[in-house]
């Protein structure tokens, strides 16, 4: 998280300077890197929050769901299988679980189902206790819910890669679309300098900050917004 | 004679009759149709309100947008809140009808996604044992208010209609044909039993159904992010707007040294 806010401050005095270079105005561009800085202290950093915990929270219950199938059909027995499990579970990163110390096996993975909230998980717990009343293969009974659930974690892991490319590709575009005004500064000096003065160019400028925080709440909103199969209803 | 005559009454008291059953029919009739008439111009009365409702934002936020950029323009004429006032019924239009348009077809993708994921539980159990009636019962938790209802009535109907009317029913309310073939696959299973070749079946029609709803949704995830990329372009189009007329500004004043 700390280098989150480092990027944050790098990059806001990047715009800042950017915006100077272009308008030599200097009270809008420390407008204009502040207003970033906020943007992105205020509203970036807990979008990223929000998202990172729901990916954890189905990459936890993805690991859980395989771990607990793993050891009862080692152990050949539920009870033991999911102690094992629980043992080794680090759930320190997340403290909306509370204290599980004082539940048993079968009594935490149903505590974790209120945490979950994935329909997936309330199957398989449904197999778990079908396990418990009839005995039988795990491993048999629970092959279309590790399968679905290895499904979920693709899809998360390849739209996750996806959206990272996009993004990047996008900073680029922008990076390319921000070296015009840094140009026109550096090559055409005098032009620039009676350029400067205009208005409707200064007002251009501002606008195209604008649009660039604009781009990044959309992208924000909408990768917020993506659904995933199985998991968001 | 007095027979003839009571005869000739008789008769002419049957026609009377029939003539006045045949004035009551006809009124009954013209009843009917009136009723119908009236009953199909309140369907009419229902849909034109509804029709009545579905253009009166667009045309009334047209008017209104239309008004202000009247007498903006009469009061304080300027090319620049012309354009404005341009772009801003453009979007205006764009937003009602595409999320109009949208709405609707999000609606159908979410059920169609959402009898795909209907599948996946009742794969789970039925696979493990479970009869595919019990199975519905097991996933009812897990789905919106619109599917429980579904599939509570659809679980409704065969405890009335032991035949494959009431899946075909549920399979209704889907647009994609492949749902009913699927149907069809679980109500052979419990009417002749979970054998394997109904099992084998409905995997296979199920697993091909899974792995498309997948797809699709993943390039629906990856279309609602691409469209950010014009961001860009725009920003460098506005930049060349305004350097076009900073250099515009800056020759009318040389020209008018000059």
């Amino acid at each position: 998280m700390k280098n989150n806010y480092l990027i944050y401050i790098l990059v806001s005095f990047l715009m800042g300077f950017i915006f100077w270079v272009s308008t030599t105005q200097l009270f809008l561009s420390l407008v204009i890197g502040l207003i970033f800085l906020f943007y992105f202290i205020f509203r970036t950093e807990r979008l990223i929050k929000k998202e990172k915990h729901k990916q954890d929270k189905i990459h936890l219950a993805y690991n859980l769901i395989n771990n607990v199938v793993t050891s009862i059909s080692v152990y050949q027995n539920a009870t033991n299988g999911i102690e094992k499990v629980f043992e080794t579970l680090d759930l320190s990163k997340f403290n909306e679980i509370g204290d599980l110390s004082q539940m048993s096996g079968s009594e935490k993975l149903k505590y974790l189902s209120t945490f979950f909230n994935l329909p997936i998980y309330e199957a398989f717990l449904n197999v778990i206790q079908l396990y418990e009343d009839n005995g039988g293969n795990i491993l048999d009974m629970s092959e279309y819910v590790l399968n679905e659930v290895k499904q979920i974690e693709v899809s998360v892991v390849s739209l996750n890669k996806y959206n990272r490319s996009k993004m990047i590709s996008i900073g680029s575009i922008w990076a390319f679309a921000l070296i015009i005004p840094i140009f026109i500064r550096f090559a055409l000096t005098d032009f620039f300098s009676s350029l400067a003065t205009s208005v409707v160019y200064i007002v251009g400028i501002v606008i195209i900050f604008g649009l660039i925080l604009f781009t990044i709440e959309f992208v924000s909103v909408r990768i917020k917004n993506q659904r995933i199969k199985g998991v968001d209803l | 004679m007095k027979k003839f005559f009571h005869r000739r009454k008789k008769k002419n008291e049957e026609v009377d009759n029939a003539a006045e059953q045949e004035v009551v029919d006809e009124n009954s009739e013209n009843k009917k149709k009136r009723f119908k008439r009236n009953k199909k111009s309140d369907e009419t009365g229902e849909s034109e309100t509804k029709s009545t409702k579905k253009y009166t934002l667009p045309v009334a936020g047209n008017i209104i947008i239309i008004a202000v950029g009247a007498l903006f323009t009469y009061f304080y004429f300027s090319y620049t809140e012309l354009v404005v006032f341009v772009a801003v019924i453009a979007i205006f239009n764009y937003w009602i009808y595409s999320s109009r348009i949208g709405k609707k077809q999000t609606l159908e993708e979410a059920h169609s996604e959402e009898f795909v994921s209907l599948l996946t539980y009742l794969q789970i159990y039925i696979v493990n044992g479970i009869n595919v009636y019990q199975s519905f019962q097991l996933s009812l938790p897990y789905l919106s208010n619109w599917m429980r209802e579904k599939v509570e009535r659809l679980l409704s109907d065969i405890d009335s209609d032991k035949t494959i009317e009431p899946f075909l029913t549920f399979a209704s309310n889907f647009t994609d044909q492949h749902y009913e073939d699927i149907l069809i696959v679980l109500f052979q299973m419990i009417d002749q039993g979970n054998e394997s070749t109904y099992m084998s079946k409905f995997v296979y029609l199920f697993e091909r159904l899974n792995d498309e709803s997948r797809s699709m949704s993943f390039e629906k995830n990856k279309k609602i992010i691409d469209s950010a990329s014009v961001f860009p372009m725009v920003g460098t189009a506005v930049f060349t707007i305004c350097l076009t007329f900073g250099i515009i500004s800056m020759l009318g004043d040389v020209i008018s040294v000059l």
